[in-house]
């Protein structure tokens, strides 16, 4: 069965602003998410006027019922792009990401919300940047522009200069990483991000995870340090690489839990609905 | 046994550095992983990683070793081996000129012999110069010296165990024809001259390859008898014996006359070995060389030029021994990580 | 990545088979250039005059010639030929048929060194025919070797009318070579030595052959005739050489119109060992140097 492309976000905690949306907001308005009577005198809109409430208020005041309108989230991904995210085939990593980023554009299309788009490795790439947009034409565009990215430098410097736009705002926010070699750059960005609903899209590729079924020499070269490793695979070098799969991926889920975020994990081929699951989850 | 190594293209080993390129350089054919730090370490692997590698220095240095072609230099050795000091005196006179018998001068009539030599006979010199050429070719052990007679004694080749240059100077005997006058005495006495202040080393020979004798003076055959006993030489005298020319063996009082016999009865009295041989025929003349050659096969000492031992191939062996573990070894090298 | 895999792959088994090519491989005929020539010293009285000078010095003709050649020698690429005959009388005697200079240069020191005047067979020194004598030596020894005559041009008897016609079967520009004019400008006595070498002073007018003019008197001394040797040259098709100092000979001798192309067998094993050497460094050179940054995309290439 083929993996739906599709996935639906939610954001489980009310948002600020004033933009009408589809997500249960903090703004008052129009809206069916009923909060409270106020009087005719104080929000004078006979549109609105509850008779029944009216009735049986004591003081026999015209009440009217006041709602929250359902509001409109900013969204933003950004995606690494650097060497290491250059991994997989036949699909490499950063084409799960545009998988996802296409999808995310559907998504947020859907959803009506205003989706900003970037990418960065060691800076933050302006000629991959896309303004807050409800088009869903430029999602797509953005998702081939990454799957012909070459990949070429290594690091993740620029993180924090492609998050700085969305800094201490309310925002729905995508970190397409592979997560390697994350430091106290992480915490930096996340720091920035404290208004925000992150949510980490943590892309591994099978290839990386498991290791080859055949015995052998194995000559690995770190895409990003150009370190060399050379591994004799054989039944008990294949589960340590598990065990230490596992152990990195327990000690990202602990990074991220610690702040109350929590990631998720994206391997071949992008399966939608368990993103969707992901955020119904976390309600 | 020495252990000097030389090379011919000494320049080439600057090409060393070459060697360490699979030590530093990033395994291109290495699969790409995006953090190898998170894999697991693996002594194992990284040793047989380090060994392929090392494997593969090796063999770029065996190559440029091989490039620069080592090798032990060209050494003298002394051995002993069999074989014989030999002097090839030979009459370069005018009269070597002429011819011999034909082979088949048995079946002539006595009329016929003196018309069909002049007409027929393989010319002396030419025919002496042949037989002395497959002389030396078959005796490479020998060392060969070639010097030529007439009225001078001309030292054309020194000793030397290089029989091409021996046979070039008996070769070049043969370019026009011979000089006027002979003086076999002097030839002699400068001849064995040339033994001097060699060490002696077994077996000495004069080959003396003439068709004409000599009376000589009493100082000259005194200078000669010294110079074989002091010298210790052996002689070999082939005479080409000319048609209607005089018989060494003649006996009586009266053939003493005759310059051939009178020699032949001198060399008789020399202390030292003697052996004459009458060619008449190129027949008898290869008899009498091959004669020569069985004799003398005494042990010799002599300095034996070892030339230039090439090593190089060694080095090109040792390479594609490494090249072709190397190819092996990819049979256990995981494609990739897929 | 395959794509690279199967190219380093294809790397090794060429780098292999190149190694085995270079083993197996015999020397082949490669040609290369080099000189043939046949060398004719005067052996003549004249040339015991000591008129060169070398670190100080005196030096006879002779000597002095020799040592040229034998500096000359070293020069000469391995597979070059060298011949040598002597002069005497009215004939050029070959003495060593040409042989190769490298392999046997030690060889053709020795026999360099027993050219000199206790193989002299004559006492006259008529070098017109000496000259025909040595071309046809050169013409007759095979493969048509460059001659280089050493001479000081002393005729002995002197000629008195034209020099003797080129003898018939001689072509003048049949045989190239170098017509090598040794000794000084100024006459000078010719010392007299005996058939054992010893001195016994110098040649007095009344004991040489003089020729017939007044002006004719003076063969008793002896200087490099030049306008003679020149002639001489010329009617031969020869080229004149003044024997000034090693480099001239050495130089006259490797002119351009003297090289022979010749096919030697050459060991070119160096030619897949090379090659080889290229394609084992290739690709970590490549990777030292050239495309760091390319990281190998796991995609096939298309």
């Amino acid at each position: 069965m083929k993996a739906s492309g599709d996935f639906h976000y939610r954001i489980g905690s009310r948002i600020g602003g004033w933009r009408p949306g589809a997500h249960a907001g903090l703004a008052r308005g129009a809206g069916d998410d009923f909060v409270v009577h106020a009087s005719l005198f104080e929000r004078p809109d006979p549109r609105r006027v509850d008779l029944r409430a009216s009735l049986r208020d004591p003081r026999g005041d015209w009440l009217v019922r006041v709602a929250r309108q359902r509001s409109q989230v900013a969204v933003a991904a950004a995606v690494d792009v650097s060497a290491s995210m250059n991994f997989g085939t036949p699909a490499r990593k950063l084409d799960l990401a545009a998988d996802f980023v296409a999808a995310l554009g559907r998504a947020s299309f859907a959803a009506g919300d205003p989706l900003s788009l970037c990418a960065f490795d060691r800076c933050c790439h302006d000629d991959l940047r896309t303004p807050p947009t409800r088009q869903p034409g430029l999602a797509e565009l953005f998702a081939s522009r990454l799957r012909s990215t070459p990949c070429r430098s290594s690091g993740h410097d620029g993180l924090i200069d492609a998050l700085m736009p969305l800094a201490g705002r309310q925002a729905l926010v995508f970190l397409v990483s592979d997560f390697h070699g994350y430091g106290s750059d992480l915490d930096a960005a996340l720091d920035l991000l404290v208004r925000a609903r992150v949510t980490p899209i943590v892309v591994w590729s099978p290839d990386e995870i498991e290791p080859p079924d055949q015995d052998g020499l194995l000559r690995l070269r770190d895409l990003e340090s150009g370190r060399l490793r050379d591994l004799w695979l054989r039944p008990r070098l294949r589960s340590r690489w598990r065990a230490a799969v596992a152990e990195r991926r327990r000690t990202l889920q602990a990074r991220f839990l610690a702040r109350g975020i929590r990631p998720f994990f994206l391997t071949a081929p992008f399966d939608g609905d368990a993103l969707t699951r992901h955020f119904l989850e976390g309600e | 046994m020495s252990v000097d190594i030389d090379f011919l293209r000494p320049a080439m080993l600057a090409l060393m550095p070459l060697a360490v390129l699979p030590l530093i350089a990033r395994a291109t054919e290495a699969g790409g992983y995006p953090d190898v730090g998170w894999l697991p370490a693996d002594p194992l692997g990284r040793g047989i990683g380090l060994a392929l590698r090392a494997m593969a220095a090796l063999a770029i240095a065996a190559l440029v070793i091989a490039l620069a072609a080592p090798g032990r230099p060209r050494t003298v050795e002394l051995r002993t081996g069999r074989g014989a000091e030999v002097l090839l005196l030979i009459d370069r006179s005018r009269s070597m000129d002429e011819r011999m018998l034909p082979n088949d001068w048995r079946r002539l009539g006595p009329f016929e012999i003196r018309h069909q030599t002049r007409s027929r006979g393989r010319v002396k010199s030419q025919a002496a110069r042949e037989l002395l050429g497959e002389f030396v070719a078959r005796r490479p052990d020998d060392r060969f010296a070639v010097s030529f007679f007439s009225a001078s004694t001309l030292h054309v080749v020194p000793f030397t165990d290089h029989d091409e240059v021996v046979q070039a100077g008996i070769a070049a005997g043969g370019v026009h024809r011979g000089l006027s006058e002979t003086d076999v005495g002097r030839a002699l006495v400068s001849s064995l001259a040339r033994f001097e202040k060699r060490a002696y080393t077994g077996s000495r020979i004069i080959l003396l390859v003439s068709d004409g004798g000599a009376r000589l003076d009493r100082d000259t055959q005194m200078a000669i008898r010294a110079g074989f006993e002091r010298q210790r030489v052996t002689l070999y005298w082939i005479y080409l014996k000319g048609f209607g020319r005089p018989d060494l063996e003649q006996a009586g009082e009266a053939s003493a006359a005759i310059p051939e016999v009178a020699l032949h009865r001198f060399f008789q009295t020399l202390p030292t070995p003697y052996r004459a041989y009458q060619a008449e025929s190129p027949e008898d003349l290869a008899a009498a060389v091959a004669d020569v050659g069985r004799e003398q096969n005494h042990p010799l000492d002599f300095e034996e030029r070892i030339p230039r031992s090439d090593h190089s191939r060694r080095f090109v062996a040792a390479a594609l021994l490494l090249v072709a573990s190397l190819l092996v070894a990819r049979r256990w090298e995981l494609r990739g990580t897929s | 990545m395959i794509a690279r895999r199967a190219a380093a792959d294809w790397r090794l088994t060429a780098a292999g088979a190149l190694l085995v090519a270079a083993l197996l491989m015999p020397p082949l005929p490669w040609p290369r250039s080099n000189y043939d020539f046949l060398a004719v010293f005067d052996i003549s009285q004249s040339m015991g005059v000591t008129d060169y000078r070398q670190q100080g010095r005196p030096v006879a003709r002779l000597d002095y010639a020799r040592r040229a050649l034998a500096a000359a020698l070293t020069e000469l690429p391995c597979g070059s030929r060298l011949g040598l005959a002597a002069f005497t009388g009215y004939r050029s005697l070959m003495l060593l048929a040409p042989v190769e200079v490298c392999e046997h240069y030690g060889d053709l020191l020795a026999t360099l060194a027993q050219i000199d005047e206790r193989m002299r067979w004559a006492e006259a020194s008529e070098i017109t025919k000496g000259l025909y004598w040595a071309l046809r030596a050169a013409r007759d020894i095979g493969g048509e070797p460059e001659l280089l005559f050493f001479t000081d041009g002393h005729e002995s008897p002197p000629l008195d009318g034209p020099p003797p016609a080129l003898f018939g079967d001689l072509r003048k520009g049949q045989i190239h070579g170098l017509v090598i004019g040794t000794g000084g400008n100024l006459p000078r006595p010719i010392p007299k030595r005996d058939s054992a070498g010893r001195d016994r002073g110098f040649w007095l007018p009344d004991e040489v052959a003089q020729g017939r003019g007044p002006d004719r008197r003076n063969e008793h001394l002896s200087a490099r005739r030049e306008p003679h040797l020149q002639a001489l040259a010329f009617r031969t098709g020869l080229d004149y050489l003044r024997l000034e100092d090693f480099h001239g000979l050495s130089a006259a001798m490797q002119a351009a119109p003297r090289v022979r192309r010749r096919e030697v067998p050459t060991d070119l094993s160096w030619v897949p060992l090379a090659l080889a050497l290229a394609l084992l460094c290739a690709a970590p050179l490549g990777a030292l140097i050239g495309n760091r940054g390319v990281r190998g995309s796991h995609r096939p290439h298309p």
